[in-house]
């Protein structure tokens, strides 16, 4: 009876149903603050970026601090997103189309930013679990059922104790693989495990990487609501 | 000094541009260099903003030479209310290219500064509401300026009013989606002016198609560069995923004048702390001529 109960939890364990809410749980967040740096490459050229910000329910804001773009602000407010010019001392905003733009010429696009809860549209199947670079990985193929993702199609290797992803890919509909995101560090904050240092390859432009590096990390904070508010880009 | 103690922090750069202008069988150049500082300064909700330097410009026998504040003005932000004093630019309706209410040119380069008017100036901001007033002094003259902006998911709307010599009255919309289409008109006394811009990102590159047309002649400025015209047409190439050569493309139309103008505008940064920027401007008429101009901004401060 007990060897049944066992393989019953161990089956339950390694199905995509499970692992898809485990990820889901590790990517959602009540509150973050955070400091990070964005190292841009395309070929031999370099380019650092430092940024902090704040994040509550489906907003976020971010503010860099480099010098060449001192002071620019991102905010995010549900679908929109608004952005703070320093050069003109004043708000623009970004929706539709233009979300489609990269995020200050790097391999992200403002849409990979956008979405609260990437994982919600998909549903999948494990196809191999195996070893990568070390860890014990279930890779997962996910397909969009809802037609609302980004991505038609993403396969994900899952760390097997942690549940967060080593590595994704990213493809179109029509098969194309078109981004791939790879974790060098995934940390613990108490129960939860988050990448803290990742590289994101946009396959489409040549010889180009984006890799994001959280220098501090803090989740489940208090952040006042007037953060999260237009009024925060003019001051 | 002690009101520099006050503020908590400042940032200062340094920026120089400087135009050489050539026309066709003209054998003398026009030269214009100028050094900029840039500072700004924050104590708790009070900021300072800055921009002033040296103007040099000289064209066969004329020489000038001045010290020219562009902007100098503190901004206070109070719960939704930002007030602002000093000198200091604003432009009504949409930051755009060919903003028919801009007095100043609105192509933004770091080789063109744009000089504000003193006055002050109070802006009123929620989440899909905003009312601007400017009161501002113009050639002896107090004017007053007002405007207010509605946000309503994909649709912007704005009404506008000056109070110069003449009323002036403008009506201002935008849908923002898979396209990006605006439109403003604005009217003083009998002059009526349209300016349209569709937008579209096309496989990382954003092509805007615009159009102004007015019943009166207007100035258009842009880098090295003025032209008067009352009905012109241009599109617009910008490069967003490009970061360390930053092109720029402008091709205008006018049609009033039949002259055909082609600006290429390339920013270049390099390591981290130095912007390059240079460009060409083309005119055909009334006789070919052109400006070569190079901007240097430090982005290191202090």
């Amino acid at each position: 009876m007990i060897k049944i109960i066992f393989l019953a939890l161990l089956l339950q364990q390694v199905r995509p149903d499970f692992i898809l809410k485990k990820l889901r749980e590790n990517t959602k967040i009540e509150s973050i603050k955070f400091e990070a740096t964005m190292e841009i490459k395309k070929g031999k050229k370099r380019l650092l970026k430092e940024f902090h910000g704040y994040g509550k329910g489906n907003n976020f804001l971010i503010v860099f601090t480099n010098p060449e773009d001192r002071d620019v602000k991102y905010l995010k407010l549900e679908r929109d997103l608004y952005i703070y010019l320093p050069d003109i001392d004043d708000v623009v905003r970004i929706s539709g189309d233009m979300l489609k733009q990269s995020l200050m010429g790097s391999d992200l696009s403002y849409e990979d930013l956008m979405e609260d809860d990437p994982f919600s549209y998909y549903s999948g199947k494990i196809i191999k679990d195996t070893v990568l670079e070390g860890h014990g990985v279930y890779i997962l193929e996910l397909v969009d059922t809802t037609g609302k993702a980004q991505y038609y199609r993403v396969k994900l290797f899952v760390d097997k104790t942690k549940y967060v992803p080593w590595k994704e890919e990213l493809f179109t509909k029509s098969g194309r693989k078109i981004k791939e995101i790879k974790a060098f560090t995934i940390s613990r904050f108490g129960e939860r495990y988050y990448i803290t240092d990742f590289i994101i390859q946009d396959l489409r432009m040549r010889n180009s990487s984006t890799r994001i590096t959280y220098k501090k990390l803090e989740f489940d904070i208090k952040i006042p609501e007037s953060f999260f508010s237009k009024e925060t880009l003019y001051k | 000094m002690i009101i520099i103690l006050l503020f908590t922090a400042f940032h200062f750069t340094f920026t120089f541009d400087s135009f050489v202008t050539f026309r066709h069988g003209d054998d003398e150049a026009g030269i214009y260099a100028s050094p900029i500082l840039n500072m700004k300064a924050r104590f708790n909700n009070v900021r300072l903003y800055s921009t002033g330097g040296y103007t040099y410009y000289n064209y066969k026998e004329q020489e000038e030479k001045k010290w020219k504040l562009f902007q100098f003005y503190g901004k206070l932000y109070f719960k939704r209310f930002e007030l602002k004093g000093g000198k200091l630019v604003y432009i009504p309706g949409f930051p755009s290219l060919f903003n028919p209410l801009s007095r100043k040119n609105m192509f933004n380069t770091i080789a063109t500064h744009l000089e504000g008017d003193w006055g002050g100036f109070l802006r009123y901001s929620s989440s899909n509401f905003t009312s601007n007033i400017f009161i501002y002094r113009n050639k002896n003259n107090w004017n007053e300026e007002a405007e207010i902006q509605l946000d309503y998911g994909r649709f912007l709307l704005g009404l506008y009013g000056r109070n110069e010599k003449e009323f002036k009255k403008g009506i201002f919309g935008a849908y923002i989606g898979p396209w990006t289409v605006r439109l403003s008109f604005f009217r003083e006394d009998d002059n009526n002016t349209l300016h349209g811009m569709v937008e579209k990102n096309i496989v990382g590159t954003i092509a805007s198609l615009h159009f102004l047309h007015a019943n009166h002649k207007f100035l258009i400025h842009l880098p090295g560069g003025i032209f008067q015209s009352d009905f012109i047409t241009a599109v617009e190439f910008t490069f967003p995923q490009k970061v360390f050569e930053i092109p720029y493309v402008l091709l205008i139309y006018d049609v009033t004048n039949k002259n055909t103008i082609m600006l290429y505008d390339i920013k270049i940064i390099l390591r981290d702390y130095l912007k390059i920027e240079a460009g060409a401007t083309l005119y055909t008429k009334p006789q070919p001529s052109g400006t070569v101009y190079i901007g240097l901004e430090l982005l290191w401060g202090f």
